[in-house]
C-alpha cells in the first residue's frame, strides 16, 4: 500500500518540459536577448535531464499582417552549459540572441526542434518541438501563424500578452491538422530561472495543495481546442502529448509532443 | 401584444446601434501608430507600424530639428521603412499615423 501511493505521488514528477526561456517575451524595443534551453520538470524544478545538440533553432519574424515573414537560423548562437535544477545538474544550451536578429518592430516565433532524449525508466524517446513567441514594440505579425512543424501547438491569444486571471486557448495540431481530444499537460514554471547563475531557484513560487495540481492534465475538445485560466503571474508551458507522426527512433518508441511557452502578467 | 413585441425590437435596435458604434470606436483606438528608429550602417532606418497589424506603407514620416524646423518627410516603403541620412545636432521623427494620431522620437532615443 506504500509503494502504491509512493508511486502515485511520483506520477507528476513524469512531465517533462522542454525550455525555451527568456525573462520577458514582450519587449518595447529590439535588444539581445539571452535565452535558455533546459529540459526539465519546471513545477518541481527538476529533475533536469541533459539535452543532446539541438536538430534545428531558428526564428520567423514578421512586422505586421502582411509582411513576409523572415527566417533566421540560430544554431550558430547554441553553448552547451550545465544547468543546475533542483536536486540535479544536467547538459542544457544557452542563446544570447543577438540585436541585428530582434532588432525589427513584430513578432519572433522561436522553434527549437530537440534531439530525441531516451527515458530510460521506461525505455523510449521524447521529442517535444517547441516554441517560443516573442514581440518587439507592440506591432503584431505572425504569432498565430501554423510553422509547419510535425507536433505543433497553433496559439489563439497571444503567448507574450496575457493578463494574470485571463484565458488563453489554442489548437493542437499534427502534421498540420488538429489533434481531437490531445492530451495536455500544463505546469508553471514555480522555480525562477536565472539565465547569469544557470539554474533554478531552490525556493518554489507555489506549493500544490495535491499532486494532480503540480502537472495538470486535460483534454482538447473534439477540435483540438483547448483553453486554460492563467491564475498566476510568470510562464506557464503547455505541453501536447504524442500528436507528432513519428512513433519510433532507434528501434524504441517515440513521443512527439509540442510545447508552447505562455507569459501571464499581474494587472496593476 | 404584437405592438409591445416590436417595441422590445425596436429597443434592442437602439442597442445594438450602440454597441456597433461602440466597438468602432474600440477599433479606431486598437489602431495606435508605432514607430521604431535606430542607427543601420551609417544611416537612421525607421520603422512603423500600427498595433493592429495594418501595415504603414504609404503613410507619412517627418524629421524635425530641435527648433521646429521640417528638415525631411517621405512615406513608409512597403515595408514600412523609411532610411535617411541623420542631420547634424538634435532632431525628432514623427509618424503621421492618420486621424490625429502620431507617434514621435527622439535622437536621443536613437541607437
Amino acid at each position: 500500500m506504500v509503494v502504491v501511493s509512493l508511486h502515485i505521488m511520483a506520477v507528476p514528477a513524469l512531465a517533462h518540459f522542454q525550455m525555451l526561456y527568456v525573462e520577458e517575451s514582450a519587449l518595447e524595443r529590439g535588444a539581445s536577448v539571452p535565452m535558455g534551453l533546459v529540459f526539465t520538470h519546471p513545477f518541481a524544478g527538476g529533475p533536469t535531464m541533459a539535452m543532446g545538440q539541438p536538430r534545428a533553432f531558428r526564428v520567423i519574424s514578421q512586422r505586421g499582417d502582411a509582411a513576409q515573414p523572415v527566417t533566421s537560423d540560430l544554431k550558430q548562437y547554441l553553448q552547451p552549459i550545465q544547468w543546475q535544477g533542483v536536486g540535479n545538474q544536467a547538459a542544457a544550451y544557452q542563446a544570447v540572441i543577438p540585436r541585428e536578429v530582434m532588432r525589427s518592430l513584430g513578432d519572433y516565433v522561436f522553434l527549437l526542434e530537440p534531439e530525441p532524449y531516451l527515458e530510460k525508466e521506461e525505455d523510449k524517446y521524447i521529442q517535444q518541438f517547441t516554441k517560443l513567441i516573442m514581440n518587439v514594440g507592440g506591432v503584431p505579425g505572425n504569432w498565430s501563424e501554423l510553422q509547419g512543424m510535425p507536433a505543433e501547438i497553433q496559439p489563439l491569444n497571444k503567448p507574450y500578452a496575457n493578463w494574470v486571471g485571463g484565458v488563453f486557448r489554442g489548437v493542437v495540431l499534427s502534421e498540420g491538422k488538429p489533434v481531437p481530444f490531445a492530451e495536455i499537460e500544463i505546469e508553471y514554471v514555480n522555480h525562477a530561472p536565472d539565465l547569469t547563475g544557470k539554474a533554478f531557484a531552490t525556493k518554489a513560487n507555489v506549493t500544490a495543495p495535491h499532486p494532480a495540481y503540480g502537472n495538470m492534465s486535460i483534454r482538447a475538445d473534439a477540435q483540438g481546442v483547448f483553453a486554460i485560466g492563467l491564475p498566476r503571474a510568470g510562464w506557464w508551458g503547455v505541453c501536447a502529448l504524442h500528436v507528432g507522426p513519428v512513433k519510433q527512433h532507434l528501434n524504441k518508441p517515440l513521443s512527439q509532443d509540442a510545447v508552447l511557452w505562455i507569459q501571464a502578467k499581474d494587472m496593476k | 401584444m404584437t405592438k409591445k413585441l416590436n417595441s422590445i425590437w425596436r429597443d434592442n435596435g437602439r442597442v445594438w446601434c450602440a454597441v456597433s458604434l461602440c466597438v468602432m470606436a474600440a477599433d479606431a483606438w486598437a489602431h495606435a501608430p508605432l514607430l521604431d528608429c535606430y542607427v543601420e550602417a551609417d544611416q537612421i532606418k525607421c520603422e512603423a507600424g500600427f498595433s493592429d497589424g495594418t501595415g504603414a506603407e504609404g503613410k507619412k514620416i517627418m524629421v524635425l530639428d530641435a527648433a521646429n524646423k521640417l528638415l525631411l518627410q517621405g512615406v513608409l516603403d512597403k515595408s514600412g521603412s523609411f532610411l535617411f541620412k541623420a542631420p547634424s545636432g538634435e532632431y525628432r521623427v514623427i509618424f503621421e499615423g492618420g486621424e490625429g494620431h502620431s507617434v514621435t522620437m527622439y535622437s536621443a532615443q536613437i541607437s
